[in-house]
């Protein structure tokens, strides 16, 4: 019986052996460039759209205070707050963990008139991204306001209720948020619920009102506030200028009351 | 003689053969690492809105990645195109920065835009990518 034998010689093996290693180093190479050059990008697309999930979110919560400030009675709203990005998939890494305060007195309204002045030290809430490639945004809720906020750089994503009646008259509504202790922090990643209750709230009446200053880290926005259509208006006479620590609105005319209102509202971000 | 030359036979055979799969792979390699991708489209949120009373349309950063002056913007109002770059019609403040950045406003003064249809697109000139496409009747619906 014949039999055939396969003779491999040593140069195939040689041969194999090179492409075998050519092969792997090219997986190599291409695994890298996904790694260095796409994954950045998936994960940068990634923060961008949870950032536009958070000014949801925060919508959300501007809306609850205006609600719970418009009716008030005892009643309490929790909204949910998506903190940080998760991995992605196969590759891994992008997740993100992020932070959610309530900074006590971290505001200050003061109004005043020719002989008095009133100051209100407010509470605000801020959410601030650890994104690793999408720009770092902050929103805050001050004042009744909710603040966009990148680099130096913020707007006015929600304003304050007012009104102005006679032309004169201003009526403004503001919110005092006030954590409960203990419970004012929040880090990480996963979905926190944000929970706001009301308390109380108190009028006051400014007559003849010269000047409104707020105390903020957000100048522009508080800006955009006063400059808004509806201000300019008004038939009120102002003038809108910036401070060393934040800015300052001097009427002209000081001939009516400001009717101010501050609503009291407790909140908690860290379960329990 | 003739061992000699089966060797020789055998050791350019074997020269050629990696000679060709190095140069195979060469060209693989070049390839893929020469792949580099396109920049992506930079992710903005604009809001749009006319000012019927004084004929301008306002174009507003509201959040996301700073875009350069040369960002291109194209309006087209009655079928009558307009294409320039954000630079041409942003404030001297807000150029100031060199980038269209968050709460900067571009106001495009428009002839008529009362009852017309206008299309706005915003084009980034990086990534070659339309980031923006919009079209609605002035003084209607958004369509």
């Amino acid at each position: 019986m014949l039999k055939i034998r396969k003779i491999i010689k040593p140069d195939d093996a040689v041969v194999k052996i090179i492409v075998i290693i050519l092969v792997i180093g090219l997986i190599i190479i291409v695994t890298g460039i996904i790694q260095s050059v796409y994954v950045p990008q998936w994960i940068e697309q990634k923060e961008a759209d949870h950032m536009n999930e958070v000014s949801y979110q925060f919508s959300q919560i501007k809306q609850s205070l205006d609600i719970l400030s418009v009716i008030e009675q005892k009643n309490a709203i929790s909204i949910y707050l998506t903190l940080g990005t998760s991995d992605i998939p196969i590759f891994g890494g992008g997740r993100t963990y992020d932070y959610l305060n309530i900074l006590p007195e971290n505001c200050v309204l003061e109004v005043s008139n020719d002989t008095d002045s009133y100051s209100f030290s407010l509470g605000t809430v801020k959410y601030s991204s650890k994104n690793s490639y999408f720009i770092d945004q902050s929103y805050i809720l001050e004042a009744g306001a909710l603040i966009l906020s990148q680099s130096k750089e913020s707007i006015l994503n929600g304003k304050p209720f007012f009104s102005v009646s006679d032309f004169t008259n201003l009526s403004l509504s503001i919110i005092n948020i006030s954590g409960l202790e203990g419970k004012t922090i929040a880090g990480g990643y996963g979905t926190y619920s944000f929970y706001m209750e009301y308390l109380n709230s108190n009028s006051y009446i400014i007559e003849k009102f010269k000047f409104i200053n707020i105390t903020t880290n957000y100048q522009n926005a508080w800006s955009i506030f006063f400059d808004s259509s509806n201000f300019r208006n008004s038939g009120l006479s102002y003038e809108i200028k910036n401070t060393s620590d934040g800015i300052s609105v001097e009427f002209n005319n000081s001939l009516g009351n400001l009717f101010l209102k501050i609503v009291e509202i407790s909140a908690q971000i860290a379960p329990g | 003689m003739e061992r000699t030359n089966i060797t020789v036979t055998e050791t350019f055979r074997t020269v050629v053969l990696l000679v060709i799969s190095i140069a195979l792979f060469s060209v693989i390699y070049l390839s893929v690492l020469t792949i580099y991708p396109s920049p992506t489209s930079p992710s903005v949120n604009f809001i749009c809105s006319v000012d019927e009373k004084n004929n301008n349309i306002i174009i507003e950063h509201r959040g996301g990645k700073k875009l350069d002056l040369d960002t291109e913007i194209s309006i087209t109002i009655a079928d009558v195109n307009d294409k320039f770059s954000v630079g041409d019609y942003l404030d001297n403040d807000s150029k100031n920065n060199g980038v269209w950045n968050l709460g900067e406003k571009l106001v495009y003064p428009a002839d008529n835009i009362t009852n017309n249809r206008i299309s706005i697109s915003v084009v980034d000139i990086h990534s070659k990518s339309v980031i923006m496409r919009l079209g609605f009747q002035a003084g209607e619906q958004q369509i």
